[in-house]
Parts: structure tokens; C-alpha cells; sequence
């Protein structure tokens, strides 16, 4: 670790700069700046309304249900779209990642396929599956895989050989071995994908609801937007922010509480 | 080639194999032709926008963007991210600020930005520079971390001073990190530069392809997803050469030498 101090002439522990305080600091700054901009006019308040009328449009936005709502339907279509690419990418990992054969079969076509950019592939999934939420969830699906994909074969691939041939001689099938070794022994390389795929998810879900939908939060920035309910706008893009955020949090308590056992099994076993 | 060609067979064979079953599923119109048309149709209008010069220059004005924000963001956010990988309170005055802003979903930014700068290009090169800031400063400031403490003491034993001890042994040491902060953010950058597009702009591959939908210009619509796709292979191929050979020697200097 090279340490500030390394580089600086003196040190300069307590001083008020080497707290959290000037982050948070600056925080209130740009919040201040925020509510007092648009109210002297000196930027356009209709496009930057003030921090506070931004809040009371949030805070009625929960109250009426509305936003609510809106983010209930949005987080429903990213959860099935991810359970999706869950099942897609840990299973099709796991198996190239087992079998060589399959994964020479498998390479080149998702050479080709993982790179691609899943938005380009809305106005097909909208071709073929309307605006209804299999078109959102195919596209989430679509993108989602990958990351988790990628990371599930590489643990697969790295599961040590002699637990696989463990295994074998004490007569476990092939599904067994999978189910009770490559999978437990991949789990850490597993979840790293998961936890990319689930920024992602977030990130699809807004971009596809903007682009087609009815419902869900994406659709609502869009329509306030259009429709000119400014402070709604605002409303709804800093509640996908918490969303995003919240769901971060939820899944590194998932991993801190459910991945602790991993450790002790990994370090027993070698 | 030839080698390549032996250990890729089974797999080029599988690809050549779906293309086929494509045609047949749409031949035999199991899904219709309208929405489904086939392989050699959309490879032989692919081949056609290409030459006549209509899909290169949709791709060419969604380049200009997707550069334009891309280096934007190295400029501003590789120094920041040097600077708070080194300084504490330049660490703690940014630090709040980039968490806040980190979750939010890029996409979700282009509405605010369209409300100020319309949908001309400024309102492109400001989303994409806002999604590709967050993965090139996050992995500037871990990677200028991680460098080894013993390379700076090392440094500075032998009398470099501050500026010399971050242009000669930090930015060296850390530039693989650095790099992998470019990996991610450049596929981001053409995600999102497609998602401007779609949203408001008059022209870039993203409004063509859902022009082409909207008018029902079906083949044409997939030869764009068609060109998007292997954009998207082509820059990933080329950043994991320029890794390795611009960053291959990374390895063996820097790990060796501790």
C-alpha cells in the first residue's frame, strides 16, 4: 500500500481533511447549490428545479403509491430476467467447464455472442415478443448470461482434479459431481459473475422499459420527462439510484452471510 | 491458421450449424419470414449497406461519440483517480460523491441530459462520459494502491523526489490496473452510446437500427444488429491484444522485481 503520507513532506494525522468530514462537506456544498441555483434563476429552474421540491415530489411519489409501484414492476422484470441468466450461465458454464468437448463446441459461438451489445438486440426482442415483459426479460436474460457464464466456466475449469477424481473413485455420477463438487468448488467465481450481472440487470431493465414500455421506472422517467413533471423525473431517477444501491447492500450481506462457510470448506479440504 | 482452424472446427462447425438452422426455421416459415428473415437475406443486405456506404457512416458518427467520451473520461478521471489512490484528503473530499453517484444506472442520465443539451451530439459524449467515468477511476485509484511499497521506498532511497516517484515507478506499476479500468469502460461506452441514439438522435447505428424497425425494414434492421455485433467483437478482440502486448511486459518486470 503506498500510504499518503509516503508521499508527502509531513504528516498531518487529525487534521480536519484526512476525515470523512470534507466529503461530507462537500456533499451539503453541491445540495445547497442545488436548491439555491434554480431558485435566483441562475439556472433554468423548469429544467434544475430546487433539491427540496426534487424530495417533495419523491415524497409524494411514495405516498401516492406511484413510484412505488413503478419500482415493484421494474425490479420484478430485472429479478426473472436474472433468475434466467442465473439458470442459463451457471448451468452452460458448469457443463463446458466439465467437458472439454462440449466447450471446443460451445467456444466460438459464444465468442461471438458475448461481446455483443444487448441493447442492439431491442428492437429485434420487440420484433418478436412486443412490449410485453418477455421482451424486457429476454434482453435482461440476454445480457445477464455472460458474466455469469464466463465466471461460472472459469471455476468450473479450476476445480481442483484430484477432488474430481476423489469423487469418481468413490463412484459419484456425473450430475453428482457437478451438483456436490464443481459447483461448491466454483462458488466464489460464480458469485463475482452474479454480482456484475446484477448491476447489469439494473442497467437493462431502465434501458429497456426507456425504449418500450408501459410500466416500470424506466418508462416513468421517459414520460415525466416528456410530459414535463420535472421534479417526478428527478424523483424517479434517484429512486433507481437507491434501488441500484440497495441492492448492492443486499448482496454483499448475502455473500458475507452465505459465501463464510466457503473459507473454512476450501482451507479443511486442501 | 491452420492450427487455429483444427482446435476452432468443432466450434466453427456449431456456429455454421446454427446459421443453417436459422434459414431452415425461417425457410420453412416455423417463425415468419416477416420477423425472422433468413441468414442469406440479412447477409446479403449486410453486404450491400456495407458497400454502399450506409452503414459505415452510421458507425463512423456513433465512433465520434463514443471516442469523444471515452478519452474525455481518461483525461479527467485517470489524474483524479492517481490523486486519490495517493491523498487521503483527496481521497475523502471525492469519496461520498463517486458512491452516491455510482449506482445509478447511466442510461437513467440521458433524459436530464437531453433536457439541457437537446439531442445533438454534446448530450451523447456527456452520457458516455458519465458511464465510463466510474470503472476508470475506480480501477486507477485500486491499482495505484496496490503498487508495491517497497518500489517507492526503493525510488525514493535512491532520491526521486514525489513527481518523479508517480511518473516513473507508480503510473508504471499501476497501468495494468489502469488498462482494465479502459477494458470495461470502452464495451460501456458503445452500450450506451446505442441507448443515446435510440432515445434522441437523427442519425449513429443505434437510431438506424430502430429506424429501420419502425419502418419495417426488417432485413436491414438485423444487418444493423449484424454490424453492432461484430463492433463489439472487434473491440474486445482488439483490447485483449493491446493488453497483451502492450501490457504483457507488465508482468514480468513488476512481479519479479519483489
Amino acid at each position: 500500500m503506498v500510504r499518503s503520507d509516503d508521499l508527502r513532506a509531513g504528516s498531518s494525522e487529525g487534521h480536519l481533511y484526512n476525515s470523512r468530514f470534507t466529503g461530507a462537506l462537500l456533499l451539503l456544498l453541491l445540495i445547497a447549490a442545488w436548491e439555491l441555483l434554480p431558485r435566483y434563476g441562475l439556472v433554468y429552474a423548469h429544467y434544475f428545479p430546487p433539491f427540496s421540491i426534487v424530495m417533495k415530489a419523491l415524497l409524494q411519489g411514495i405516498w401516492s403509491t406511484e413510484i412505488l409501484r413503478q419500482s415493484a414492476v421494474s425490479i420484478w422484470r430485472a429479478f426473472r430476467g436474472y433468475l434466467l441468466a442465473i439458470l442459463f450461465g451457471v448451468t452452460l458454464g458448469t457443463l463446458t467447464g466439465m467437458i472439454p468437448w462440449l466447450s471446443d463446441v460451445f467456444d466460438v459461438a459464444v465468442e461471438l455472442l458475448r461481446p455483443m451489445p444487448s441493447v442492439a438486440l431491442v428492437p429485434i426482442a420487440i420484433l418478436l415478443f412486443g412490449t410485453s415483459d418477455t421482451y424486457n426479460i429476454s434482453i435482461i436474460a440476454f445480457g445477464c448470461t455472460w458474466p455469469i457464464y464466463v465466471n461460472t466456466f472459469e471455476g468450473a475449469r479450476s476445480v481442483d482434479a484430484q477432488w474430481i477424481e476423489t469423487a469418481r473413485v468413490y463412484g459419484s455420477t456425473r450430475f453428482e459431481l457437478m451438483r456436490k463438487v464443481v459447483i461448491p468448488a466454483a462458488l466464489p467465481y460464480i458469485v463475482s459473475g452474479l454480482r456484475i450481472s446484477l448491476g447489469a440487470a439494473i442497467i437493462l431493465v431502465t434501458v429497456t422499459e426507456m425504449l418500450a414500455s408501459f410500466k416500470g421506472l424506466g418508462y416513468f422517467i421517459m414520460d415525466s420527462q416528456g410530459t414535463y413533471h420535472i421534479p417526478e423525473m428527478y424523483a424517479a431517477i434517484i429512486s433507481l439510484g437507491i434501488i441500484g444501491y440497495g441492492l448492492n447492500r443486499l448482496f454483499l450481506f448475502a455473500e458475507n452471510r452465505f459465501m463464510a462457510w466457503h473459507k473454512g470448506w476450501m482451507a479443511k479440504s486442501i | 491458421m491452420r492450427r487455429f482452424l483444427a482446435a476452432k472446427s468443432r466450434g466453427i462447425l456449431f456456429v455454421l450449424f446454427l446459421a443453417f438452422l436459422w434459414e431452415l426455421v425461417s425457410r420453412c416459415r416455423l417463425i415468419s419470414p416477416l420477423y425472422f428473415p433468413p441468414m442469406t437475406k440479412i447477409l446479403l443486405v449486410f453486404y450491400r449497406l456495407m458497400v454502399d456506404g450506409t452503414l459505415p457512416l452510421e458507425l463512423m458518427r456513433s465512433f465520434g461519440r463514443i471516442f469523444g467520451g471515452f478519452f474525455l473520461a481518461v483525461a479527467v478521471m485517470v489524474p483524479l483517480g492517481i490523486a486519490m489512490g495517493l491523498f487521503g484528503p483527496v481521497y475523502n473530499l471525492f469519496e461520498p460523491l463517486t458512491e452516491l453517484l455510482r449506482p445509478l444506472p447511466p442510461p437513467a442520465i440521458i433524459p436530464v441530459i437531453m433536457l439541457f443539451l437537446g439531442i445533438g451530439e454534446a448530450m451523447k459524449v456527456v452520457v458516455i462520459f458519465f458511464a465510463c467515468s466510474f470503472p476508470i477511476l475506480i480501477n486507477t485509484m485500486d491499482g495505484v494502491r496496490a503498487v508495491e511499497p517497497l518500489l517507492v521506498d526503493t525510488a525514493k532511497t535512491y532520491g526521486r523526489n514525489r513527481y518523479e516517484v508517480i511518473l516513473q515507478v507508480i503510473l508504471p506499476a499501476s497501468l495494468h490496473q489502469i488498462f482494465a479500468g479502459w477494458r470495461i469502460a470502452l464495451p460501456i461506452a458503445l452500450i450506451v452510446c446505442i441507448v443515446a441514439e435510440m432515445v434522441g438522435s437523427l442519425d449513429g447505428i443505434g437510431r438506424f437500427i430502430l429506424v429501420m424497425q419502425r419502418n419495417f425494414n426488417i432485413p436491414e434492421m438485423y444487418a444493423g444488429s449484424l454490424l453492432v455485433a461484430i463492433t463489439g467483437y472487434v473491440l474486445n478482440a482488439l483490447l485483449a491484444y493491446l493488453n497483451r502486448t502492450l501490457i504483457g511486459w507488465h508482468r514480468a518486470r513488476f512481479e519479479v522485481s519483489v
